[in-house]
């Protein structure tokens, strides 16, 4: 397989006119994985696709899929598949002959138009025009089209909006086997429910700027505190202030944030200090998500945030 | 290139505005020769207008063709819907994610309206003659014809598939489906006649009035020789092609 990751964004700026949508953000979406690309809404995951899918140019930057500019690949459907948000149908055309109009333009032929069909349970709907379909059915048939020409990679924008239960199952589903099978998958959404059971690794974004990248698992302990309880309380708070910790009462408890437990431990220790309770409370993934793109005020000035781990994948 | 040419094609047929418009086109084209056959010449018609209800020479036929050209405009108005519908649908992200490349894309898609406006103007020109033959069957005689009105027919039919190259490129550039229609067709029939008649030296240089209407049927609507006109028309569709890659190319879609 190559070495390359199968999507690479490198310092991308975009700018529409004084308002940055996106500013020095880089990240890389591994073969064999699925990506969740978080963030609210207007954080800029929209705009970062266009531009890594050639739809829109990067102010400063660079994007690269498959090691290359995706205007640079040759016959694109065969090798990516995109489905993105506010995809376009023309409302008088059936699903079937969007297909055949998005296989002929991509040069696929159109063999594959009732395959795709099939994949996403479109098939029943397949003679019915686009402009009396739901959400949920066009975004089914956005999928098709990502699916036409059978990619080894996916760059799907928010792809369960308006998907039922059942859609969203089968999407999960789809998506880990896509990756089991060596696929690279790019997914956004603003909801990280959506994407958390099936994401290998998450990027979230908030004001166009990296908030937080790494495994699923590393948000919450990105959001996670330390609650203890002691009798001495008084005198271990001014300790771990001391250590640089942010120190909050919460419910006969100090919440201490910025020391790791066993740090908590051993202060307590050195100065002989009672403990009743010593534990860490993890953050659910909603609450870290939450904690990681708070809303603020000024849309210029990104939140307060965590230090994104550091990132070798990158030359 | 084909392939893509096909896929524009493709769109066209699998939506319903082109067979509304050429059904129209031949319609309107129609009902317009019945009328004029249908209706009595006064003492005071005009002498042109009166060969228009005989038929008795080619010339009387040649004037009753040019009718057909109705079907010019709107030839003009597909070819204008064949790049707004992009914009107006946002289809036009999932055109360029199939074909990067945009410069081919405006290459396909004026190259996918030759045809259609092709059909648009040989079709509009041939329904005045077939009206007019099956008038004059049922009254027992028959139309002058002889083999220039073909040749007329053919021109009509360029004029047309130029009105639908150069509504391909406007709208392009433009984007919005209803400024590009509005734009072009006030345009064409309206500041290219009042510029021209305020300064009747601008006539022949404007694309529809003066470059295209060399293929006109009509002798006197002619200003300039088909050579130097149809050299014109080039220039203009390059200079249509030219602006519209400009304009694609730097689009965020």
């Amino acid at each position: 397989m190559d070495d390359r990751p199968a999507l690479e964004i490198r310092s991308l700026t975009k700018r529409y006119g004084e308002t940055v949508a996106v500013q020095d953000l880089s990240f890389a979406v591994p073969h064999g994985s699925v990506t969740g690309f978080l963030g609210p809404n207007g954080a800029g995951k929209s705009t970062t696709m266009r531009v890594l899918l050639g739809l829109a140019a990067a102010t400063q930057g660079e994007t690269f899929v498959l090691g290359s500019p995706y205007v640079g690949l040759e016959r694109p459907l065969g090798r990516v598949g995109a489905s993105l948000e506010l995809a376009g149908f023309h409302p008088g055309r059936t699903a079937r002959n969007h297909l055949r109009v998005v296989a002929m333009q991509g040069g696929l032929g159109t063999g594959g138009v009732d395959r795709a069909l099939e994949a996403t349970g479109m098939t029943t709907y397949a003679s019915g025009r686009v402009g009396k379909f739901s959400l949920g059915m066009k975004q089914r048939l956005a999928l098709s089209a990502a699916l036409l020409g059978e990619p080894e990679v996916l760059v799907l924008d928010e792809p369960a909006n308006g998907l039922d239960p059942a859609g969203v199952a089968w999407l999960r589903s789809f998506l880990r086997s896509f990756a089991d099978n060596g696929g690279a998958v790019l997914i956004s959404s603003h909801i990280l429910s959506e994407v958390a059971e099936v994401a290998d690794r998450v990027v979230v974004i908030d004001h166009g700027r990296m908030v937080h990248e790494g495994p699923t698992e590393s948000l919450t302990a990105q959001g996670s505190v330390v609650i203890v309880r002691s009798p001495d309380a008084a005198r271990l708070r001014p300790a771990l202030e001391a250590q640089g910790a942010t120190v909050t009462d919460a419910e006969g408890a100090l919440e201490v944030t910025g020391l790791p437990i066993e740090r908590v431990g051993e202060l307590a220790a050195r100065d002989s200090l009672v403990l009743h309770e010593l534990r860490t409370r993890v953050h659910t993934l909603e609450q870290a998500f939450l904690s990681l793109t708070e809303p603020n005020d000024d849309p210029g000035v990104p939140p307060a945030l965590p230090e994104a781990p550091p990132r070798s994948d990158l030359p | 290139m084909i392939t893509l040419i096909r896929a524009e094609l493709l769109k066209l047929r699998t939506t319903r505005l082109w067979i509304v418009l050429l059904v129209a086109s031949v319609a309107v084209v129609a009902l317009i020769v019945i009328a004029v056959l249908a209706s009595k010449p006064g003492p005071n018609t005009d002498p042109q207008d009166r060969g228009l209800h005989d038929l008795n020479t080619i010339a009387d036929v040649r004037t009753l063709l040019d009718i057909g050209g109705i079907a010019a405009p709107l030839a003009l108005v597909l070819g204008a819907t064949m790049s707004t519908s992009e914009y107006r649908y946002g289809t036009a992200g999932v055109t360029y994610l199939a074909t990067p490349r945009r410069p081919r894309v405006v290459t396909a898609k004026m190259l996918a309206a030759v045809p259609v406006g092709a059909l648009f103007g040989v079709l509009g020109a041939s329904v005045p003659v077939l009206v007019a033959l099956a008038w004059f069957a049922t009254k027992g005689r028959s139309v002058p014809l002889d083999g220039t009105i073909p040749l007329e027919i053919l021109q009509l039919g360029l004029q047309a598939l130029f009105g639908a190259v150069m509504g391909v490129a406007v709208g392009a550039i433009v984007r919005n489906q209803v400024a590009a229609i509005v734009g072009l067709l006030v345009w064409g029939l309206v500041v290219e006649n009042i510029v021209s008649g305020l300064i009747p030296a601008t006539a022949k240089w404007f694309p529809f009035n003066g470059a295209a209407s060399a293929f006109s049927s009509q002798a006197s609507d002619r200003l300039f020789a088909r050579p130097e006109a149809g050299l014109l028309m080039a220039a203009y569709v390059v200079l249509g092609w030219a602006l519209a890659v400009w304009f694609e190319r730097r689009r965020d879609v």
